[in-house]
């Protein structure tokens, strides 16, 4: 658990936990978070399985992303991932590569992408985020789910989503897929930002209004117990119920003082 | 069935069976530039390629499949040439490492701004087009039987092994319905063997692509191979489904009287384990400089 920037009126408090995909150690897990908590600015990707160099995608997109201010309009957010695509594809140009990675190289990195700014500098805490592809901003309050985005249902989960390419010019059709979505936060409200099979599996508990589940979950993210919480997910991986990939969440919770 | 997650530690099979025999060295039909045995051999260097990449992070490529390539024609054993071969079984890191050959080419791309720029790209090679001999179709298919009851014997939960076989003409050593059975027979906790037939023609003759039942096949040797071709399941249906060929639930793996582009679907489809995007291959060479 991290404490991040107070304001005079509100407190934020944050778990995260990163589980990867079974068979897999937590260094091959392609989702990533950063956190900046003097500007409250918090970021969440998930690089794609079948992607060249996901992981550092991911992570250069998260950590690139707290350091900026603003960059949450969709256009001003495109800027932001051309040239993040740029860098990373001069780092692989400095690499000496066999050719399969060379070509899959050319086909650059992809990954989906979510960000929320949280602003505490005003009586009302306000938010903003801005998300591409299937990582998710899900705001829940009083143990149940008020807002979900930029997928709304469990069934809107798809084999394909949008991904934010570190190539743009392969995908410019991109730019015209990135969400973007503000509002007020109210005492006690927990943003969880998620990576697409969490994401799913948390709509769906509130879709079947398994409730104890639910609070079961957020229970032990808010213990920040690890351990209980990776075999919370082990089980639900056994039984189906959650699709086996890597796991991302981090929790921001609001609480006025 | 056909839903077991293929991992480093859960591996699967792909045995890329192939008609080497002497009538491989005929033209394709209206196309006299071109050997049956060379355009397979392209295929097959872009199938092995496609394999390699999808198993490729970053500097290292995981072991999700071991493919093995047997050629039959004047000899029945493995097609690889180079480093790797007389190997029967080769994982695919051993795949991508020792290639007889990576050839460099240039390919053209959209450059972002409206035109187009020159990039370099390089093409590996792992077998050469041969074409030579009789077609003992059933030795080859023994061999391949015994390569998979090992498999399937040492991965028992595993994703069951898929065989792609491409022939040109009638076995020169028997009916091969018996060993097909018996190599359809063999399975995993994941369900039996895949194997997936099609058959290629120098003549003019209408193609018969993924049928649900034998009436459109008159001749023998076809409904043989038609009788020895798993059906497709529901994740090879789908990414048909993305090249835009017809098949539906009940459509056998087989191909019969195919053209060009019907033997590069052959392996997109046959290749798509898990619902994988098929590789389209030919759309990207088709821009090669």
């Amino acid at each position: 658990m991290t404490s991040p920037q107070k304001s005079q009126r509100w407190r934020l408090t944050l778990n995260q936990f990163l589980h990867p995909k079974s068979g897999n150690s937590v260094s091959e897990c392609e989702d990533a978070i950063a956190v900046d908590s003097a500007s409250n600015r918090f970021a969440l990707a998930d690089g794609a399985t079948e992607a060249f160099d996901a992981r550092s995608w991911a992570h250069q997109l998260v950590t690139a992303w707290v350091r900026e201010k603003d960059c949450l309009a969709p256009l001003e957010f495109w800027t932001f991932v051309e040239e993040q695509g740029r860098i990373l594809s001069a780092s692989w140009s400095r690499m000496k590569l066999p050719w399969y990675s060379e070509e899959k190289a050319r086909g650059g990195s992809f990954a989906a992408f979510v960000g929320i700014q949280i602003d505490l500098n005003s009586e009302a805490a306000s938010w903003q985020s801005v998300a591409v592809g299937d990582s998710c901003l899900v705001q829940v309050r009083n143990n149940k789910l008020v807002r979900a985005l930029p997928v709304a249902s469990s069934t809107q989960f798809g084999a394909t989503p949008v991904l934010a390419p570190s190539n743009t010019s392969l995908q410019p059709e991109v730019a015209l897929q990135i969400g973007f979505d503000k509002g007020q936060l109210e005492d006690g409200d927990l943003s969880l930002l998620l990576s697409d099979a969490v994401a799913a599996w948390i709509l769906r508990l509130s879709e079947d209004k398994n409730e104890r589940a639910l609070a079961e979950f957020l229970n032990l993210l808010k213990r920040d117990d690890e351990a209980t919480l990776a075999e919370f997910f082990e089980n639900e991986r056994a039984s189906q119920r959650l699709k086996d990939d890597d796991i991302a969440v981090l929790g921001i919770e609001a609480v006025r003082i | 069935m056909y839903a077991a997650q293929i991992t480093r530690s859960n591996p699967t099979c792909i045995v890329l069976l192939l008609d080497q025999s002497g009538s491989m060295s005929d033209p394709f039909s209206g196309d006299t530039s071109s050997k049956k045995s060379d355009f397979v051999a392209e295929v097959v260097n872009h199938t092995l390629h496609d394999l390699v990449i999808r198993c490729t992070k970053t500097e290292e490529v995981r072991n999700y499949y071991y493919v093995a390539v047997i050629g039959y024609g004047r000899v029945v054993g493995p097609a690889f040439r180079g480093p790797l071969a007389s190997r029967n079984l080769v994982s695919i890191s051993d795949v991508a490492d020792y290639p007889l050959q990576v050839k460099s080419s240039y390919k053209r791309v959209a450059d972002g701004a409206g035109g187009w720029v020159e990039i370099p790209v390089r093409y590996p090679v792992w077998i050469n087009p041969l074409a030579d001999g009789k077609t003992p179709m059933c030795e080859a298919l023994n061999l391949t039987k015994n390569i998979l009851e090992n498999w399937v014997a040492e991965h028992p939960q595993g994703f069951p092994p898929t065989v792609l076989h491409l022939t040109d003409g009638e076995s020169s050593d028997g009916d091969p319905d018996y060993v097909g059975r018996q190599i359809m027979s063999l399975k995993t906790a994941d369900g039996p063997v895949l194997i997936f037939n099609c058959h290629i023609t120098s003549l003019r003759r209408e193609k018969i692509e993924y049928p649900s039942d034998e009436s459109a096949l008159s001749d023998g040797f076809a409904r043989t191979l038609f009788q020895i071709s798993s059906h497709l399941p529901e994740n090879f249906l789908a990414a048909a489904a993305q090249l835009g060929v017809k098949a539906s639930p009940g459509s056998r793996g087989f191909v019969f009287n195919a053209d060009p582009s019907s033997i590069v679907q052959f392996y997109e489809i046959g290749t798509s384990l898990t619902g994988m995007t098929p590789y389209r291959w030919m759309d990207d060479r088709s821009e090669s400089a």
